[in-house]
Order: C-alpha cells, then structure tokens, then sequence
C-alpha cells in the first residue's frame, strides 16, 4: 500500500471536522442539556406549601446504597410526616430506586449533577435542602 | 387420632383439632384473618374456605370445621382461590389504602394476602368508612376505618382478659368494633386487642411511627418486671427497643403479655440511664473511670464482717451466685434481697412445711385444676398474666374459683367466683381456721393423718376453729366450713398467693399455714394441685434457689438497717435496691444510710437511694445481658442480650466478678461458666445447661417433704374506730419502682393515690381526688384520694411503686399500719 | 343493687327510677340465657333502654356493658333514647312509594318538626319510615302505634296529627 495513503485519509478526516460544529462543548460557560430522564440530585416534591413525602420508609429500604436516612413523627393531626429525611451523596449511585419506590411521588430526581463540595458533611442533603429544588 | 387427607397428603391430627389445626399441623397452610391460637373459632373471615369432598364438594370454613375419620379435604381450587380474592376485594372495597402511613404494613395479614392472591384492582366501588379515630388514650389507637371485622379483639378481651372493653355496634354494613354507649376506650390497656388485631386497626401508640415492622431485628428475651416469666420478642432496631413483637407461640402464655409486659420497655432506652460511674468528691457525685470506681469499692468492702450486701430480685441466677461468692469471700454473712421478708414464705414458710424453698405446683397446672384458691385479688395485678391463666381456666376449663382478700377485685367477677372478704391482716388466722375446719369436718387425707405430727398440730389447732375465729376475720363460721369443705373435696385444687416488698402479711406463717391446708387437703403435689407462690420480681425464686439470703448468724435486710445504726455495719453494697422508697419506714431507712460510711450502689438510674450514695455504679437491664432467670414455680428460662449496654455501664456480673478479682479472689469470665457451676451444685438445677434450656426453659426439680407446723398466728390489732387500716399493694401497671421509668406504665398510672370505700367516702365528705392527709406512728402524707367500690369499709389502699410521695413514710411494714385520716 | 351502679346514680342528672328494672331482674335472675328478656322487660317498662338501666343490667346479671350495648344496637326493637308515646310509622315500600308515600313522609316531617328515628321533644311522636307494613292493597300507608290508616292523603296527615294532639299523653299503663 501507498505509504501516503494512511496520512492523506487521516487529513481528510482532520479537514472535513474543520468545517463541522465541535464536539465539544465550552462547559462550564456552556451548559448542557440533559434529558429528562437524567437521574440527578434528588428533589422533594410539595402539594399545598407541605412536603408529599409520608415517610413509609419504602425508600431507605430500597436504597442498595443505604444513603437515606428518613425519621417519621407525628404531626398536630396525628399523620405521619418525615421530621428526618436525608441524602448522603456520597453513598448515592443516582439508581433511581427511591424514585420508583415512592408510593406517594414525594421523590423526583433533577436534572442536577454538579455536586462537588468541599467538605463531607456538605453532602448530606437534609429535607430542608432538598426541598428547595422546586 | 384421626385420620384424614388433606391435598392429597395422608396426615393424622387430634380427634377435637378442626381442618384448619390440623394444615397447620401437617405443615399445610390456609389463609386466614379471624384465627388465633388462643381464641375459639369464629369463622368470620372467610378466608380460610376449603372443600371437602363428604359435603359434596361445597365450600367450607376450615376454622370452624372438625375434622372427622377419612375427610378429604381439599385446600386450594381454581373456585376457592375465585371466592377467597372475592372476599379481599371485599375487604378492602372499605379498607383505606394507606399502607405506607400504617404501622402496620409489613406485618399485615390484609396486606399479605392481598399480595399473595395478586388483588390489584377492585372490581366494586364504594365508599370509605369514616368513623372518627380514638386517640383518647396514650397507649391504644383505634381506626375503625381499617378495620376489618375479625373480631379478634372483642374475643380476646372477652375470653382472656375478661375486661370486655369491646364489642361488636350495630349490625350489617354499619358494624364497627366499640365500647359501650360508643364511649372512648377506657380500659386496663394491656394491648392484647393490638397483639392479635391483623390490621393497622387497633395501634400501639408508643410506638407510632417509630420504624417499620421490616426494619427491625425480633429478639427473644424474658420480661424483666413480675415472676411470671413471661417470654418478650423485643422489635429492636439500632440499639434500642421500640416495641414489642406479638408471638402467638412463645411461652405457656402464648404471646400473651400484660400492660406493662407490652408498653413498659421504655425503661431498657430511658434518657436518664447512668452512663458512667459516679463517685462522691466534696458532697457532689462526680463521673469517674471504672478502675478508679471499682478499686475504691472493692477496698472499702474488703472487711467482711462490716460489710453487708442487699439486692433486688431482679439480678439473674449467676449473678446471684456470683454476688454471694463475692460476701462469702469477704467474709461476710449479711447479704440478702427484698427487703428481707418478701422472700421468707418460701426460704422459711415453705422451706420448714415442705422441706424446700420453692412452689410445688407451676403455672401450667392452673389450668388442670378444679379448684384454685386465691389469696388477695391482687394476684390480679401483681401477676396479670397468671391472672389471664386464671380467667381461661375458670371461663373454658370451669374451674372454680374461690378468693380470699382484704378487699374485692376483677377476679371476683369470673363467672361463679366467690371472693371472702376478711378483715385486713387476717390472712393466717382465716386458713388456720379453714385447715381446723377440714379437720372437724373429718375430710383429712389419709397421708396427713399418718404423719407424726399431725396429732399435736390437729391439738394446737383447735384454738382456731371456725367459731372462734370468726368475728377476728370477719367471715362467718359456715362460709369458712364451706370453703373448706369445697377445698378438701375437690378432686384437684391449688392454691396460689402473691408475695412482694408490699405484702408483709404473705410471711411463713402465712405460707405455712397455706402449706398445712395443702397438706390437710392431700392437695400438696400433682397435677392440678400444689400451692404456687408469686413471687414479685422476675428472679425472685432465682434469688432464693442460689441462696443470697442469709443464714444462720448473718444479718437479713431489715437487721442491717438496725446494725447500721449500732455501728456494727460500715459498708454497704445495694444492687439495684431502692430501699428509700420501696423499703417500710422511709425516716429510718433515710438515718441508715446517713450514717454509713460507705454506699456503693448499682442501678440503672440515679434513684433516691443515689443520694446517699458515695459510690455508684452504672449498670445494665436485662435486654443488655446474659444469663438466666427463675419465675414462678420453678421455669428457668436462658436469656440473651439484644442491645448493646448502654454508654459505659457494666453488668452486675461484671461489676461483680471485677470486685471478687480485686478482693483477691478467683472468679468466671462468663456466665455460663457459673451456670455449670449453679447447675453442679443446686439440686434443683441438675443437667441443665444453656443449651439444652432452649427457648422453653426447664422446671427445677423439687422434693417435698410435707411436715404439720402450726403456725404463730396473731390476731389483726384492733384498731379505733376513727381509724383506718393501711394495706400496700401493687398496681396493675406497675411493677416495683422499676416501671415508673417506663413511658407507658406512667402514661395510665402517673402517681400514688389513697383508695377508699364509698361509705367511708361519703362519711367524711370526701371527692375523687381530694387531697387527704394520712397520719401514722411513723409519719404523716398528703394524697390524691380514690373512691372505688372494691375496699371494704375502714380500709384504705396505698400502692408502694411511687417514688414521689412514696407510701414508706407513713407504712410500718407490718401488714396493717393504723393510720388517721382526714381531708 | 349494687355499690356501681349507685355510684352512677348519683353522678347522672337525670332521674330515673331504676325499681322497675330491678324487678324485671328479679323476675329473670336465675334463668340461663336471661339477657334478652330483660332488655325487652326493662324496654316495656320504660319504652327504651335507659343507660343506668343498661349498667344496672350488666351488673346484676355479670355481663359485660360493652355487650349489652352489643346487643342493643344489633337489635331494631330495642331503643336508647326515650321514645314517644305515639309512634308513627309510614310505609315507604314499593307500593307506598308509587302511591306518593314520600309526599306523606314529608308532610309529616314538616307539621311535627321532626326526620326520621326522630322523637318530638314532648315526647309525644316518634316518627319512622318503614319498609313495608304489609298491607300494600292500602297504599299509601300509615301506622300510629297500633291504628292503621289506609290511602294516606296530605289532608289526612293533619287530621292524624290532630287527633293524636287531643289525647292524653301517659299511657294507661
């Protein structure tokens, strides 16, 4: 075989993405798109200003990363709602589970995925953060 | 034995079992929602439709049904499974779908089979119930919107607790579960109506919303309040108990537990549990380490001969043993438990009528008997679960039962009960004259006659015949010939009476003279038969088996409060006791111990007694601990820990075994090393070991050796007429001073009151919860009065658990304390 | 009579003389299976069941309150509160209902003021729809304690009321 030949298709390859939109993308002054399946950082869905979440505990135990942490009590009419419910997002593997659990579609996983932190303790997401994912 | 077949299997069951026993036997499972082991059947459900081909192939109950020679029965058909779906969907065309918030998801049999029989959707539409939910209580709610007619609450209520609390309102689709006149419940909450409910119906409110049923681990353990010995499975999640678990076959009470049994855990996990040894520097206790704690400890008990030891009953068997080694080793002779007189009906009433110190008939034989004598309705509530047993006995078995109390209560109500209501302090006097009556009336067994004694006894009796003893008991002379006749004739009879820190009138004499009437009776052993003492605590019988009492010249509990105050004692040592509460005459026992010059003591909590204390220790409940215990007629029965001890505190064995090394002896690590040893040397005990105790225990052997002893008997003091008598006694929801840690136990019987007689109420112008003031030799106190229909007139009733505003500063701790009443 | 049941007399407002139960007790006492007659003697005396009786029933005869409250909503004829001594009845079965007995239940309604299982305060009506009183042939239909009135008409129900309004109201009992 012609010894130029490799070269000059390599450099056409080269040529023709010279004239194409890059792959690549400027992030983080450009963003992505995700889908909306994209199973990022958790949210705790409300109806009428109130956590939905009823704490059944079905979440924790289905979690295959034990990452949820959920303490139900009392409230002043007697049902139970989730005084504790927390997100270790270093344990979390985003599998989705809690989502599909949820009897009550208290759960929902956002679009989020940056979460990078400096410290540990940051990563636990308590239900007061959670919920500000609107 | 009859045969049948059941799916095609060739299984044999007992001639009176019906389909439904005889599956479960033969290892055959059938649905079922209304059934439980220790209800009559009731064939509401309708889950449980089988066919049998003798009926022509028609649907029926296997719960209700009998089986009979040669029935082929068929458990599971394309039809059965159509009409057991339509049943579920039935159910819950009117059970919210509110699992996720129910407690009882997980463990409900609605849900459960609604999984099994794949019940998705519903092919009806109707609307939910909504009946109002009771939250009047803070133990029991009940959410008539789930239920689902099973009616095993109103039949548990009805055929075990006889309380009758609940039952079934109106009729067709409008039925609900309620008390009477649709009243709030108000009841003796002992939960068994939320052990069997199969739905989240009826809830324990301690422990709502604390975990789901999948999340914790069930633990067997021993119930750590009365002798009963009643078997727990504690829900145990992260190192604390939350709840406990219903087993419909544990133990010879099959799961059946009283209020605090139930709701009273919450002392293993209180807040205020010691955590780390404390240590007097300056008049304040402050924290140390152990090394430091125990050193000082074992160097102020060195000297034996000033040095006495008192413990609760509450201790397991090896720590018994242990703690008894370690006085020994000291050299010293005082070391005793409950109050030193709790126990004497058995180391001393039993130990010289029978020849040993143990009950001669168990629990189980309650319900084999013909005849149970009673002593004091408050077997009731010192032993609600006996008292359970005694209800079934009398209400399925047709037992009779006869009382004899200073005052009425619930057993009197059974069905053909009768309760003799003495004169307080009279006990001893009214069985001498019972066993004088058998005598007279020529019903005494040939065995009793024989005896060597029985001669001089049946002389020395005499003193007592009915007439004479009459008018000092208060109870004519023809009820007690009848009594006795009814006793001495009976085919089998028992006699069961309570003994605790409260009862100072259940002594020897008490005890042997219990004992001659057995003996008399020719009733003292055999099936059905015997005399079983109640012991209050749950080791109690185990304190006295491994001997921690004393003998010959060493001091009992009451003798080393005395000593202390000669100067002959110096040191000592209390385990688990709380003697500034529950001991009688809280001045002296306070001048005691304010003398000492050294107090060590072990408890789970900073008690009153802590106070005095110059050395106290941490230690641990029972759900933190190996080891065994002995109830009531003799059941030894292993128990584990299931939680972790709780911050740095040490089982008595520990702290124990710690202090016999530091004081230069050879102790065990483990205790089952000291279980072989109780095992090798307690005759009672032989051969067992943990292994083979099992989760059902073993009974220790006993040898009677009946001897006639006539009892020293005094008649009750007479009191003024302006006076009234004080008895003690135990509450239904407590159990010594242990319970008032337990949420639910102080969430229904908060604090100490005085319970009066209506008459006596009415006389002097008394209100339910008046303030009265109660004036002793001893003392004077102010309480909260009760009016209640069960005390005979010139009697008033102190209940000894409270620690606020204890009964000891005005009780004597003699059976009766004249006292001066007024508002 | 027993010390509970006493207790509870003193504590309730109303004044109910209980010696009537008390010998319908007496008179059923000893007989198995007693709780029934009783609740029907004690209902005849009084013409329903009264709470303190209902106590003093469980007491005496050593069953629970709690079943006889069972027993008493199972039961139509016994009744908890105090009933009238006119009791109305109109038929609303099928052929009542086709003949217009709902003009009939509505009128009545309206001149005593009262709905159904309803009792007028002077404890003169109780008024009930029933479901048939068999006698469809004299549709619409009416029943004041034991008189029946055939072909209901609105002018009849207040010749009725009328009547019923002019005669004395303590039985002759």
């Amino acid at each position: 075989m012609n010894p130029f030949t490799p070269i000059i298709k390599g450099l056409k390859i080269t040529l023709d993405h010279l004239f194409k939109k890059p792959v690549t993308r400027q992030y983080p002054t450009e963003r992505p798109k995700v889908s909306p399946r994209f199973r990022g950082l958790h949210a705790l869905n409300m109806s009428h200003d109130k956590a939905k979440c009823v704490a059944c505990y079905l979440c924790p135990t289905v979690c295959p990363a034990k990452c949820i942490t959920v303490e139900a009590a009392e409230d002043a009419n007697h049902d139970k709602y989730a005084a504790v419910y927390e997100i270790d997002m270093i344990r979390c593997i985003f599998c989705g589970y809690c989502v599909e659990a949820c009897p009550v579609d208290a759960i929902r996983m956002t679009g989020e995925f940056e979460l990078a932190n400096y410290r540990r303790e940051d990563f636990i997401y308590t239900k007061e953060r959670l919920l500000e994912k609107k | 034995m009859v045969n049948l077949t059941i799916d095609n299997r060739q299984v044999t069951a007992p001639r009176n079992a019906t389909i439904y026993e005889a599956a479960k036997i033969n290892g055959i499972h059938i649905p079922i929602l209304c059934h439980d082991n220790k209800l009559k059947p009731f064939g509401a459900c309708r889950m449980c439709l089988v066919e049998v081909e003798q009926m022509k192939g028609r649907q029926i109950p296997a719960c209700t049904t009998p089986v009979t020679e040669g029935m082929i029965v068929t458990t599971s058909t394309p039809d059965i499974i159509k009409a057991r779906k339509l049943v579920l969907e039935l159910l819950l065309l009117n059970h919210p779908l509110d699992c996720p918030v129910c407690d009882k998801g997980g463990d409900c049999d609605l849900q459960n089979l609604s999984y099994d029989y794949k019940i998705s959707s519903n092919r009806f539409h109707d609307q939910k119930f909504q009946h109002k939910i009771d939250y009047n209580n803070p133990l029991i709610e009940r959410d008539m919107n789930r239920c689902i007619l099973c009616g095993k609450c109103v039949r548990i209520c009805d055929e075990i607790v006889s309380f009758g609390a609940l039952t079934f309102i109106g009729r067709g689709i409008e039925t609900k579960i309620g008390c009477e006149f649709d009243e709030a419940l108000n009841c003796e909450f002992c939960g068994s109506c939320v052990s069997v409910c199969p739905v989240g119906a009826l809830l324990a409110r301690p422990f709502k919303f604390k975990a789901r049923f999948w999340a914790m681990e069930k633990k067997r353990s021993i119930c750590g309040y009365c002798g009963t010995g009643c078997n727990l499975t504690l829900g145990v999640k992260e190192g604390k108990v939350l709840t406990t678990v219903y087993d419909e076959n544990q133990g010879f009470h099959r799961g059946q537990l009283c209020v605090r049994g139930r709701f009273g855990y919450q002392f293993i996990n209180n807040e205020k549990r010691l955590k780390k040894p404390l240590i007097r520097k300056n008049g304040a206790l402050v924290e140390c380490g152990w090394d430091e704690a125990l050193q000082l400890a074992a160097s102020k008990i060195r000297n034996g001969s000033e040095t006495a030891a008192i413990a609760t009953p509450r201790l397991t068997n090896e720590e018994f043993f242990l703690f008894r080694k370690l006085m020994k080793g000291i050299g010293s002779e005082n070391f005793d438990h409950a109050a030193g007189y709790a126990h004497k009906a058995l180391t001393s009433g039993f130990a010289r009528s029978l020849g040993s110190a143990a009950s001669t008939a168990m629990v189980n034989d309650i319900q084999k008997s013909d005849m149970l004598l009673v002593i004091k309705t408050d077997s009731y509530e010192t032993h609600p679960v006996i008292g359970f047993e005694i209800n079934i006995a009398v209400k399925d078995k047709g037992v009779k039962l006869n009382i004899v109390s200073d005052k009425n209560g619930k057993l009197g109500k059974l069905p053909g009960a009768r309760t003799f209501v003495h004169l307080p302090g009279s006990e001893t006097l009214l069985i001498n004259a019972l066993c004088s009556s058998v005598i007279k009336q020529k019903l005494v067994s040939s065995t009793a006659a024989s005896l060597p004694d029985f001669k001089e006894y049946a002389k020395g009796i005499e003193a007592f015949s009915p007439e004479k003893a009459a008018s000092l008991c208060g109870i004519s002379p023809e009820e007690i010939n009848s009594l006795a006749a009814d006793f001495a004739s009976s085919k089998k009879a028992m006699i069961l009476f309570p003994t605790g820190v409260a009862y100072p009138g259940h002594d020897s004499e008490l005890a042997t003279a219990l004992a001659n009437l057995a003996i008399l009776a020719g009733k003292v052993e055999g099936e059905g038969c015997g005399l079983l003492c109640l012991p209050e605590k749950n080791n109690s019988q185990g304190a006295v088996d491994t001997g921690f009492y004393p003998t010959g010249k060493g001091l009992d509990a009451l003798s080393v409060f005395d000593a202390i105050e000669d100067g002959r004692i110096k040191t000592l040592f209390l385990a688990g006791e709380n003697p500034v509460v529950s001991y009688p005459d809280e001045a002296r026992i306070k001048r005691a111990l304010e003398k000492l010059d050294f107090l060590v003591l072990t408890t789970l909590f900073p008690t009153e007694t802590a106070e005095y204390a110059d050395l106290v220790l941490p230690a641990s409940s029972y759900a933190e601990k190996e080891g065994t215990f002995t109830s009531a007629g003799g059941h030894v029965q292993y128990f584990a820990p299931v939680i972790p001890k709780a911050g740095d505190s040490r089982t008595d064995f520990e702290i124990i075994s710690s202090l016999i090394k530091l004081t230069g002896g050879e102790a065990a690590s483990n205790p089952s090393e000291i279980f072989a040893e109780i095992a090798s040397t307690l005759d009672g005990y032989a051969g067992m070991t943990y292994e083979n105790l099992g989760e059902n225990g073993a009974f220790t052997a006993v040898k009677t050796r009946p001897a006639l002893i006539l009892p020293q008997t005094q008649a009750p003091a007479l009191r003024k007429p302006e006076e009234f008598s004080l008895v003690t006694g135990a509450l239904l929801y407590h159990n010594g001073t242990l319970s008032q840690f337990g949420e639910g136990p102080m969430h229904v019987s908060p604090e100490s009151y005085a319970e009066i007689s209506r008459k006596d109420a009415s006389r002097l112008g008394i209100k339910e919860n008046d303030t009265i003031t109660l004036t002793s030799d001893s003392g004077s106190m102010q309480l909260a009065a009760r009016v209640s229909l069960r005390i005979p007139e010139g009697v008033v009733f102190i209940p000894n658990h409270f620690s606020a505003n204890p009964v000891n500063a005005i009780w004597s701790g003699k059976p009766v304390t004249p006292v001066a009443l007024s508002r | 009579m027993s010390e509970a049941v006493e207790q509870r007399e003193e504590e309730q407002t109303e004044e109910i003389d209980l010696e009537p139960a008390n010998r319908v007790i007496d008179k059923f006492i000893d007989m198995p299976g007693n709780l029934m007659p009783v609740l029907q003697g004690v209902q005849d005396e009084y013409g329903y069941i009264p709470r303190i009786a209902a106590d003093l029933i469980a007491e005496r005869l050593n069953v629970y309150p709690s079943q006889i409250y069972g027993v008493l909503t199972f039961y139509a004829q016994f009744h908890l509160k105090p009933r009238g001594r006119f009791i109305i009845r109109v038929c609303v079965g099928t052929a009542c209902h086709v003949q217009g007995a709902t003009r009939i239940v509505e009128t009545f309604y309206d001149k005593l003021g009262i709905g159904h299982a309803e009792t007028t305060p002077d404890l003169r009506y109780t008024f009930e729809k029933v479901a048939c009183l068999g006698a469809c042939g004299m549709a619409p239909l009416a029943m004041v304690n034991d008189a029946t009135y055939g072909s209901m008409t609105v002018q009849k129900v207040e010749e009725i009321i009328n009547d019923y309004n002019q005669r004395p109201l303590k039985s002759g009992k």
